[in-house]
């Protein structure tokens, strides 16, 4: 059920390969990623005018300098945007609105991740950003994103009052779901069989959580192309439109985001997004067909499914049984295999992904009933969430 | 039973910053202390200039009894830092006050057995003497 009214669309995809580790530098993958998007989209650098990428290290592999010169794109918009996840939707959210401000007429969005790369991968990030974190957090050993989230696992479990048990069921579900999707798809970074009785065998890294509880570190990059409405009519492939997307982030700093938010471990930013997304989109969540979900953890997404209200607070672990969120259920979650076992690029693959679904292009992984998807990315207390259509 | 038997893994602070240098020299007295609003009344964690609840900029450091109780934990058992490699398994945990609402204080925990950790539990402070010039809070339990 195509809705009119949307004023942007995705017109072009691009992807690289995914992998732990790529000699061939940051660079050469994002230039292979915008190339095959441009391919996709029927265009070539001439026809973008506008880039925008995310605002934490979207800027640092392929600067957006970098790919105007190398595709001889002549910008009359450029922006950095939010945060990781929040950051790779609200990229997206952002080039609609240059859009339609007339402020550009096809703007690309790009990520290049380097994670697999970079000598501490992704716990890098967020030492350097903060440095009362280095004196209060750090000699205390409360550093990288699985002893955050371990914490805000523990707070969950007592929050609902789930068992032990009944919480590694819910999370090791969730991980078994991406595996699978993962297997599927033919083209993710991990591919290797997990069972339940694997997930609980897996070693603990951070109580209660284990290292198939955390995404990937990944090397690679992806690439959409958006355009008006109009302009994607005379694009080769199927427009995906942008049926309305939000972006929110309440007033907390980066460094106390992850401890003293008051509604901890759920974030209010989250649902706020969410809520604006289908406002605009005038759709309910019950028109929802899948979603693709910021998985930098299986927890991440338990709560995420309750801040976003795709089920009722505290309800996660039902909303995952009996195969509810794989790709025959009822509510498809991360089908290419997600972060978890796909590939890590704080969100910008999860949008390919989406749009390939809505496209009717994802093969064995292809949700039946696709016509309407959510993405939603976050990036500590932002998020942002997409909901697209199909042509 | 396993006792966890490490704590402060890390590096010790720089003391560089002068919006954490109140607190340090607490702890060097054996004292805990968070920045207090004189206007709203609450307290605001971490520091920074203004105010969180009401972007008021008079901030005064209080001292707060210690006692606190657990109020999340995580056992670290990998090595994230390579620094950490020799000092596993570690406990941290948030801990909170009831004379200090709204904060959360990053911690160890020592003397505990991790089948032990419970949410709520009654913690109180030891002040580790670190360093000459640093003192870093610890936590154990009550009894």
């Amino acid at each position: 059920m195509a809705r009119s009214g949307s004023l942007s669309a995705i017109v072009g995809i691009g992807e690289t390969e995914y992998s732990r580790f790529s000699e061939r530098g940051g660079r050469a993958l994002g230039i292979q990623a915008v190339q095959n998007a441009l391919n996709d989209a029927g265009m070539t650098g001439k026809d973008i005018d506008g880039i925008i990428v995310e605002g934490l290290l979207g800027n640092k592999f392929l600067p957006i300098d970098d790919a105007s010169s190398n595709f001889g794109i002549r910008r009359t918009y450029s922006a950095q945007v939010g945060v990781a996840g929040a950051g790779t939707t609200g990229s997206v959210l952002a080039a609609t609105g240059a859009i339609q401000a007339g402020l550009a007429t096809a703007v690309l969005v790009y990520y290049v991740a380097q994670f697999g790369s970079m000598a501490r991968s992704a716990y890098d990030v967020h030492e350097d950003e903060w440095p009362v974190k280095v004196d209060l957090e750090f000699p205390y050993g409360f550093y990288a994103q699985p002893t955050y989230f371990g914490a805000m696992a523990n707070r969950y479990m007592y929050e609902i009052g789930l068992t032990r048990e009944q919480l590694q069921t819910l999370l090791g579900t969730i991980a078994v779901t991406a595996r699978k999707n993962a297997i599927l798809n033919g083209k993710a970074q991990v591919m290797k069989p997990l069972s339940l009785d694997d997930y609980m065998a897996n070693q603990i890294i951070s109580d209660p959580l284990r290292k198939a509880d955390c995404c990937l570190n990944t090397d690679g990059a992806a690439a959409v192309i958006v355009t008006s409405m109009e302009r994607a009519k005379d694009c080769p492939r199927p427009p995906v439109p942008i049926l309305g997307g939000g972006y929110a982030a309440l007033p907390v700093s980066g460094a106390a985001v992850l401890t003293q938010e008051p509604g901890y471990p759920w974030m209010a930013s989250y649902e706020w997004a969410m809520k604006q997304a289908l406002q605009r989109a005038d759709v309910s969540v019950a028109d929802i067909n899948f979603a693709q979900i910021y998985d930098c953890f299986t927890i991440s997404v338990a709560l995420e499914l309750e801040e976003l209200g795709l089920c009722g607070k505290g309800e996660a672990a039902d909303f995952v049984k009996d195969g509810n969120i794989e790709l025959g259920g009822r509510f498809p979650i991360n089908t290419n295999g997600g972060q978890l076992s796909h590939s890590y690029l704080v969100g910008m693959s999860q949008i390919v992904e989406a749009a390939r679904q809505l496209r009717g292009d994802a093969g064995p992984t292809q949700v039946q009933r696709a016509e309407i998807g959510l993405v939603g990315g976050k990036g500590g207390n932002e998020y942002g969430a997409l909901i697209l259509g199909k042509y | 039973m396993e006792t966890i038997a490490h704590f402060l893994p890390g590096p010790l602070p720089s003391l560089k910053d002068a919006a954490l240098r109140p607190f340090f020299e607490g702890t060097k007295r054996g004292e805990l202390r968070f920045p207090k609003c004189r206007s709203c009344g609450s307290f605001t964690w971490y520091p920074q200039p203004l105010c969180r609840s009401c972007s008021a900029g008079d901030l005064e450091w209080v001292v707060i009894g210690g006692r606190g109780k657990v109020y999340t934990w995580t056992v670290v058992r990998f090595p994230f830092s390579p620094d950490f490699q020799n000092a596993l398994p570690f406990v941290i945990a948030l801990v909170e006050f009831d004379d200090a609402p709204g904060v959360r204080f990053v911690t160890n925990l020592i003397d505990v057995e991790p089948e032990k950790l419970r949410i709520g539990m009654d913690v109180a402070p030891v002040f580790h003497r670190s360093s000459e010039e640093v003192t870093m809070p610890v936590f154990k339990p009550v009894l």
